[in-house]
C-alpha cells in the first residue's frame, strides 16, 4: 500500500473527528452530535488535533523530501500539493493550526484574541466541511471498489 | 439527468443521511437536553460580547492569568483547572508537541510556499 494513499485516509479520518468533535462545541445548537457530551467532545477534539498537527508535519516533511530528491512522480492521493484542492488544504490546515494553537495557548490570558481565532477556526470549518462534500462528489470513482482492474490484472 | 459515475456519493451521503437521522431521534427522545434553546455558536458569542470594544493591539496583549488560588473557589474554573491527574499530565505532553512542531510547520510551509511556485515553473517548461 502506498504512503500517500495511508496519508490520504488517515488524515481523513482525523478530519473526520475533528470536524464532528468541533462542531459538537459550536454551540448548544450543534450538541447533539456528540450527545451533548461538551468534556468528551473538548478532550477528543484536543488529541485528535495533536495527530492532525503531527500528520501536517509529516506531509510538509514528505513533500520536501520529495523536492529535494526531485521526485516528480504524481502522487495522486497526497494531501498537501502546490495548486487546486490540495493547496486549498495547504492553506485552510495552516489557518486550522494557528488559530487552533491560540485558541489552545491563549484562552485563559487574552480573550479578545481568543474570540477573533475561535471565529475564524468555526467559520473556516464550515467552508472546509463543505470543500470536503464537494472533494468527495467530484473524487467519488475512488470510492468505487476496484473489481474490473482486479480482473484485467489476472 | 443522474449521472451513473457520481453513485457512490449517493450511497455514501444516503448511509450519512440515515445516522444523522437517528441521532437526531436519539436527542430528542431524551427529555434532559434541552440546550438547543441557544441559537448563536460559542464564537458567534465570544465575538459579539468581547470583539465589539477591542482593538488590534489588544489582540497582542496579554491579560492577567486566572491564578489557580483565586479559580479554586470559582465554581466555573475549579474542573477546569485541576493541576493532577492523567488529563492534566495529558494536557501537558499535547501542549509541549504543540509549541515544538509549530514552528517546524511554520517553517516547512514557508520553504514549500517558496519552493511549489518554482517547481510548477520547471514542470511547465519541461
Amino acid at each position: 500500500m502506498k504512503f500517500d494513499f495511508i496519508l490520504h485516509w488517515l488524515w481523513a479520518l482525523v478530519f473526520s473527528i475533528l470536524a464532528l468533535s468541533g462542531i459538537a462545541m459550536a454551540g448548544a445548537k450543534y450538541g447533539w452530535v456528540m450527545q451533548y457530551d461538551i468534556a468528551t467532545a473538548d478532550i477528543v477534539h484536543r488529541l485528535a488535533a495533536v495527530v492532525y498537527v503531527l500528520l501536517t508535519l509529516i506531509v510538509i516533511i514528505y513533500e520536501i523530501i520529495r523536492i529535494l530528491r526531485r521526485d516528480r512522480t504524481k502522487k495522486p492521493w497526497l494531501v498537501f500539493g502546490p495548486s487546486g484542492y490540495g493547496l486549498f488544504t495547504f492553506i485552510t490546515t495552516l489557518i486550522f493550526i494557528i488559530t487552533g494553537a491560540v485558541i489552545w495557548l491563549f484562552m485563559d490570558s487574552n480573550h479578545a484574541a481568543t474570540a477573533f481565532t475561535m471565529w475564524i477556526h468555526e467559520k473556516l470549518t464550515y467552508l472546509a466541511v463543505a470543500s470536503v462534500i464537494w472533494h468527495i462528489y467530484m473524487k467519488s470513482h475512488a470510492l468505487k471498489w476496484p473489481k474490473k482492474k482486479e480482473r484485467k490484472a489476472r | 439527468m443522474f449521472n451513473k459515475q457520481k453513485r457512490p456519493f449517493w450511497q455514501l451521503s444516503s448511509v450519512f443521511a440515515v445516522i444523522i437521522v437517528l441521532v437526531l431521534a436519539h436527542s430528542w427522545s431524551n427529555r434532559t437536553e434541552n440546550a438547543a434553546q441557544m441559537d448563536a455558536s460559542m464564537a458567534d458569542m465570544m465575538s459579539n460580547e468581547i470583539l465589539g470594544n477591542t482593538t488590534v493591539p489588544d489582540l497582542f496583549t496579554l491579560g492577567a492569568m486566572d491564578s489557580v488560588e483565586v479559580s479554586s473557589g470559582n465554581g466555573e474554573h475549579s474542573g477546569h483547572h485541576d493541576q493532577t491527574g492523567t488529563l492534566y499530565a495529558i494536557h501537558l505532553i499535547t501542549t509541549a508537541l504543540l509549541l515544538f512542531t509549530l514552528p517546524v510547520i511554520l517553517a516547512g510551509a514557508l520553504f514549500l510556499a517558496i519552493v511549489w511556485p518554482k517547481s510548477s515553473k520547471r514542470r511547465k517548461t519541461n
